[in-house]
């Protein structure tokens, strides 16, 4: 589904991903790992196309196609979601009119007539209660005025809504507190499929408690320097980064 | 300047009013109220003292808003709808038909605007306008259409409207402009408030390629109340005075605004309120959408007179430009003599918050879509203060297509 060859990242001629390689394949759970600075939030960024992220080398192919030469937008209606580590408030603009637009901007690019308004409204209402979303934030401002725990319930809700093929969450766990964490984690569960993916970023393995990964990956100064399967990350919690950095200088 | 102790014949007036316009002659950039409307090099060459009245062959005019309308063509009234005809409450006369002792002694106050050259001319040009009037305590159910149609060619249109709301009366009034490419408009409203009176004047200026001036005058006694809201999308020219003279304690008005501009069109708001006596409230908030070399001007002035004690007036005015070349004038201006007021000002020019269209664009919204999202957004701010709430979803209507919804 995913395969990222040798991506190297720059932001403001600082290169910040160093030869990055992953490949994701349908229904897997990734986890991304790593201490703070070393290119994890630059690697999701890139993959949903923020601009100022400066590509200098490599190939990112999502589903055969070239994302980077797509647009954001159309990286999203291809179905990449990328649950933002800070999600923007935006007054004025509802969570019912911002869903609407996404969800028909994607049906249009399927060939899709937009939803009816009964079905959508009918979609927000179920997908909504996966994270234990009250039904006057349809009406509400988008992440306006929303508590942490919210605006990353938010993100999650829409993920649900758009169906994405792959779901980058970048620190998503950052900031919550245990019954968010369990919502949002549930949430996520919940979605989880065969044809779909997940990358999911964390600093923690807290999440990892939650969501069980296929295949946990450590990174450090741009790269990853360490993969393996879910006990990794405990092993990470018990002996912190430290005992991985000197394999990197050496390397 | 118009001297009104002396109560001139009608005659006199206009001939005091032209000789003032033609000492002054078409605004230059030199006025520091027209410096970047200079109405002489941007207006096209236009007849301004027109003879006799312009009609045209076949002008017809019916509200799909409202069933009480009134039709100004050219300046003239021509047209006013059965229903508010018959209206209780409401009387409407052709200007022509009042007393110049009825007019004199009604709308001194508000005619007493000497300084301004474009309104010396609406008054020169005095002609066949209307004088809407309440009755004591009148509260009309629906709002008054009052619509203005220009299509003289190569000629300033002129006008002049008259309001008096009886004591505590309440009327609500949604003015629409329309105007052929050549038809260009200097049209003036005087307004008195009588004390506990109430009015909501929504202007929408929505046409295309509109050419124009509108003055609106109003003086307000004491609990009157004063709503003004200015929607102007896509003139090619237009500048909105409005003068608002607080003379009774407890009066209040709000002053909103939304202009959105594209290619090398003009929009201009001219604000002054005067706090005359203590313990009046007032508002402004303006906010502008500026693209291509559009120019937008806000000049918001806040005068409180030694004797405005406990004054409470803010104005915040806001602008956004969406390119390189578009530009805009936001000016406040606070002339404060008494010492026990509260007043604030605040001016921000900005530009689309690139991470909010990101945030939008990430989620599949095509830039375009995105971006409208967020204007519409910035626009409902202003959208939202319109009353009555019929007027105000005629507006989001007009401004956002029948879909547009909460």
């Amino acid at each position: 589904m995913l395969h990222i060859k040798n991506l190297e990242v720059s932001i403001q001629g600082k290169k910040i991903l160093k030869g990055f390689n992953l490949d994701i394949r349908p229904g897997e759970v990734h986890a991304i790992m790593g201490p703070n600075g070393t290119g994890k939030s630059t690697l999701a960024s890139t993959l949903a196309g923020r601009e100022d992220y400066e590509v200098e080398a490599g190939t990112v192919e999502f589903k055969g196609k070239d994302l980077l030469a797509m647009e954001a937008d159309e990286r999203a209606r291809e179905g990449v979601f990328l649950a933002f580590q800070y999600p923007v408030e935006i007054p004025g603009v509802s969570v019912t009119n911002f869903m609407k637009a996404a969800v028909n901007a994607k049906r249009k690019h399927q060939g899709l007539e937009p939803m009816e308004a009964r079905d959508f409204l009918k979609k927000m209402k179920e997908k909504m209660e996966l994270v234990e979303m009250p039904k006057e934030f349809m009406s509400r401002s988008l992440n306006e005025g929303f508590s942490g725990g919210e605006k990353k319930r938010n993100e999650v809700f829409q993920m649900a809504m758009l169906e994405p093929e792959l779901c980058i969450l970048d620190e998503t766990d950052s900031g919550l507190d245990i019954d968010a964490l369990r919502i949002v984690s549930q949430g996520v569960n919940k979605l989880r499929s065969e044809g779909r993916s997940f990358l999911i970023i964390t600093h923690y393995q807290r999440l990892l408690n939650y969501i069980t990964p296929d295949v946990v990956h450590v990174m450090y100064n741009g790269k990853i320097v360490k993969s393996g399967d879910k006990n990794l990350a405990l092993e990470l919690e018990e002996k912190g980064y430290d005992w991985l950095k000197p394999e990197t200088a050496e390397a | 300047m118009i001297n009104l102790l002396t109560q001139p014949g009608m005659e006199e007036l206009k001939l005091q009013a032209k000789q003032s316009f033609e000492a002054m002659g078409l605004p230059i950039s030199r006025m520091e109220s027209w410096k970047y409307s200079p109405l002489k090099t941007l207006l096209p060459p236009l007849e301004l003292f027109p003879s006799g009245w312009q009609n045209s062959s076949a002008v017809s005019f019916q509200s799909s808003f409202s069933s009480l309308w009134i039709h100004i063509h050219n300046g003239r009234l021509i047209s006013i709808s059965p229903s508010l005809h018959h209206a209780k409450g409401i009387k409407i006369r052709p200007l022509q038909e009042v007393s110049e002792e009825e007019i004199f002694s009604n709308f001194s106050q508000a005619l007493q605007y000497s300084k301004d050259p474009m309104f010396c001319l609406a008054v020169a040009n005095w002609g066949p306008g209307f004088v809407l009037e309440t009755d004591l305590e009148f509260k009309a159910e629906e709002a008054i259409h009052i619509h203005y149609s220009t299509d003289a060619p190569a000629v300033l249109s002129s006008g002049i409207s008259l309001f008096r709301l009886a004591k505590g009366s309440k009327i609500d009034v949604l003015e629409s402009q329309e105007a052929t490419a050549e038809g260009a408009f200097n049209y003036a409203s005087c307004m008195i408030l009588e004390p506990g009176s109430c009015m909501n004047y929504t202007l929408l200026n929505n046409q295309n390629g509109l050419t124009g001036i509108r003055h609106m005058h109003a003086s307000l006694l004491s609990e009157a109340y004063l709503g003004m809201h200015s929607i102007a999308v896509q003139a090619q020219l237009l500048r909105i005075n409005m003068k608002v003279e607080l003379l009774g304690q407890h009066a209040r008005t709000d002053l909103n605004g939304l202009y959105r501009a594209d290619q090398k069109q003009h929009i201009d708001h001219q604000l002054e309120i005067r706090h005359l006596v203590p313990h009046c409230p007032s508002n402004q908030l303006f906010k502008g959408i500026l693209g291509g070399e559009a120019t937008g001007v806000f000049n918001g002035k806040i005068y409180v007179a030694k004797d405005a004690q406990k004054t409470n007036a803010f104005q915040n005015s806001k602008a956004m430009l969406l390119s390189e070349e578009a530009r805009v004038y936001s000016k406040p201006e606070l002339e404060i003599f008494a010492d026990d007021v509260k007043c604030s000002h605040g001016a921000a020019i900005g530009q689309l918050n690139r991470e909010e269209l990101f945030y939008l664009m990430a989620r599949g919204i095509p830039q375009e879509d995105a971006m409208h999202l967020l204007l519409n957004a910035y626009a409902a701010g202003i959208i939202e203060k319109i009353a009555p709430e019929s007027v105000r979803n005629h507006v989001r209507e007009q401004l956002f297509g029948a879909t547009a919804g909460s």
